[in-house]
């Protein structure tokens, strides 16, 4: 199995029926969301290992919170191993993000500040997890909606010198690169260049929503052409990691979905790559 | 206090920095977004205060979904402008601690139970707790049958509930009340609110099952599940129910026994 030319979808309870029927599937493996099967024996469990015995699964986390200043729930990392030995995932990952305060959990991906005490908790947490679970893990870059006036550095030197520091790996979302590049204003494409390829485990497509005023990444729509644009330029520059298509809302049958995949395939197997091609702004 | 030097106080100041950061945002999630708003810049033409409401809605979006979610009949039962009324006051005044949203709420049917919206449909609060264990069982194993219909046993045995079953006692038809969640809100018309139930809910072959007991029945289990020896269990159902045949017992026994839902509970040596 060459893991470089994988290309799949997010594993939803909408499409179980569908799966449960064995039909022809076009995606090369299935992403979980991890915490949709920690405490559970029941049909979802199910399903996860019916999925896991025809395709390798990658296990998704929104919880593990490596931001949190107060650490990582112990508890919730016991339950992610057990998983974990239970599912053999190619790809264990999470979130660039914090969730968790002693106030209480927000169930959301909350940004950090992007400062030197953020990176070095997000390092130390990283290192706890990785240790725990005997294994590297992968952190998606998120959408965010504010800018926080303490950051000291940029956030393409904070995740570098995070993979750097830990040997963790970077979840590429190339979606929320689009999403805040229209929100903050910048380019996708410097921010892209400013991730040196060799920290890139994995990428991850999706659609956003536009609401008055901004973009917002909900998962709820077709790959925009901005990110489709995204993806051929890093795979023209040579980058082949395995490809998640994600749909959260408003999700469309798994055929319609599949669509996308094919799509992204069709990009990964160009013969015509133009290296350093510059995509549509 | 020692005085402390300059460079501890900056180490502790920093310190500090991110865990304040976080108390703040967390805050500003549940509506006290003025503190937190002076340390952002906002994006795109937003204000600060826009900003932070994208994610203060968000998180009152996703509890009420979780909520909505377990309880699903008791929304039906409100209708959307009051559960939503409720739901945000309970969301409110309960934080959310465990990082699985499907684990919040467990307190939404006491909370329920001192509403005054919810006194006008008194069967609320158990309607709620019903759904809470639906969803429970929902998540654990099958149980396994590994009693043989009492045949065997010692009067002095003892059993202990599996996970996977649980007991519930109403003055109200809740499961039937439950049943008619999809349909038309007119359906509830033709229940007779006046009959009371005792249900037995567990998983059996990847379903959760909901069995409705007889009362003597529903003594004797629960007298088992209480921990009680089969001896003690007898006088418990015979002073409840004086004229209980042996064959009733028997039968009530073998019921059990079928379900699954009890497992020997091993003597400490």
């Amino acid at each position: 199995m060459i893991l470089n030319s994988l290309v799949g979808v997010g594993l939803r309870p909408a499409h179980y029926p569908h799966l449960e029927n064995s039909p022809q599937i076009h995606s090369n493996f299935f992403e979980a969301i991890s915490e949709n099967y920690m405490n559970t024996e029941g049909r979802p469990l199910e399903m996860l290992l019916k999925v896991r015995s025809h395709f390798p699964v990658a296990l998704h986390g929104v919880s593990l919170s490596i931001g949190s200043d107060q650490g990582i729930d112990k508890e919730y990392l016991k339950k992610l191993k057990i998983l974990v030995e239970r599912t053999d995932p190619i790809i264990v990952s999470d979130h660039i993000c914090w969730s968790r305060s002693p106030s209480g959990n927000s169930h959301d991906l909350l940004p950090l500040p992007i400062t030197h005490e953020a990176l070095q908790r997000v390092t130390a947490n990283i290192d706890l997890v990785q240790d725990f679970l005997g294994r590297q893990i992968l952190l998606e870059n998120i959408s965010y909606y504010l800018r926080f006036k303490e950051n000291e550095i940029t956030e393409t030197d904070f995740v570098v010198e995070m993979c750097k520091k830990t040997g963790c790996k970077i979840l590429l979302d190339l979606n929320n690169i689009h999403v805040n590049s229209v929100n903050h204003g910048f380019d996708p494409v410097s921010f892209v260049n400013e991730i040196p390829p060799e920290i890139v485990g994995q990428i991850h497509l999706a659609g956003p929503s536009q609401e008055e005023g901004y973009l917002f990444d909900t998962h709820a729509s077709h790959v925009p052409d901005e990110v489709w644009s995204l993806f051929k330029y890093v795979t023209d520059k040579g980058l082949r990691v395995p490809v998640i298509v994600e749909w959260d809302e408003d999700i469309p049958d798994f055929e319609e979905l599949e669509k996308e995949v094919l799509s992204a395939r069709k990009i990964l197997l160009r013969k015509d790559n133009v290296v350093h091609e510059t995509p549509a702004q | 206090m020692p005085e402390r030097s300059s460079c501890e106080r900056t180490t502790l100041s920093t310190k500090r920095r991110l865990s304040e950061i976080q108390e703040l945002f967390f805050s500003a999630l549940r509506d006290e977004p003025e503190p937190f708003a002076t340390r952002i810049e906002p994006i795109a033409k937003l204000s600060p205060q826009e900003c932070i409401r994208i994610y203060s809605r968000g998180y009152s979006v996703r509890l009420t979904d979780a909520l909505g979610e377990t309880f699903d009949a008791t929304w039906w039962i409100l209708g959307d402008e009051d559960f939503f009324k409720l739901s945000g006051k309970y969301i409110y005044s309960t934080v959310s601690h465990c990082y699985d949203l499907s684990d919040y709420g467990y307190d939404f049917p006491k909370f329920l139970s001192r509403q005054a919206l919810a006194a006008e449909t008194p069967f609320l609060p158990d309607l709620a707790r019903f759904e809470w264990l639906f969803k429970e069982i929902f998540h654990k194993p099958n149980v396994k049958n590994e009693i043989d219909g009492g045949i065997g046993f010692a009067e002095n045995s003892r059993f202990i509930p599996s996970s996977s079953a649980k007991l519930l006692s109403s003055r109200y038809p809740i499961y039937d009340i439950w049943k008619l969640r999809s349909g038309p809100i007119e359906e509830l018309s033709k229940i007779d609110l006046s009959t009371s139930q005792n249900l037995l809910i567990y998983k059996q072959e990847s379903q959760v099952r909901v069995r409705m007991l007889d009362a003597d029945e529903y003594i004797f289990m629960r007298a088992l599940f209480n921990g009680n020896s089969i001896s003690a269990t007898l006088d418990i159902a015979l002073e409840a129910s004086p004229n209980i045949t042996p064959d009733r017992i028997r039968q009530i026994f073998s019921d059990i026994a079928q379900a699954g839902v009890l497992l020997p509970k091993l003597e400490e040596a």
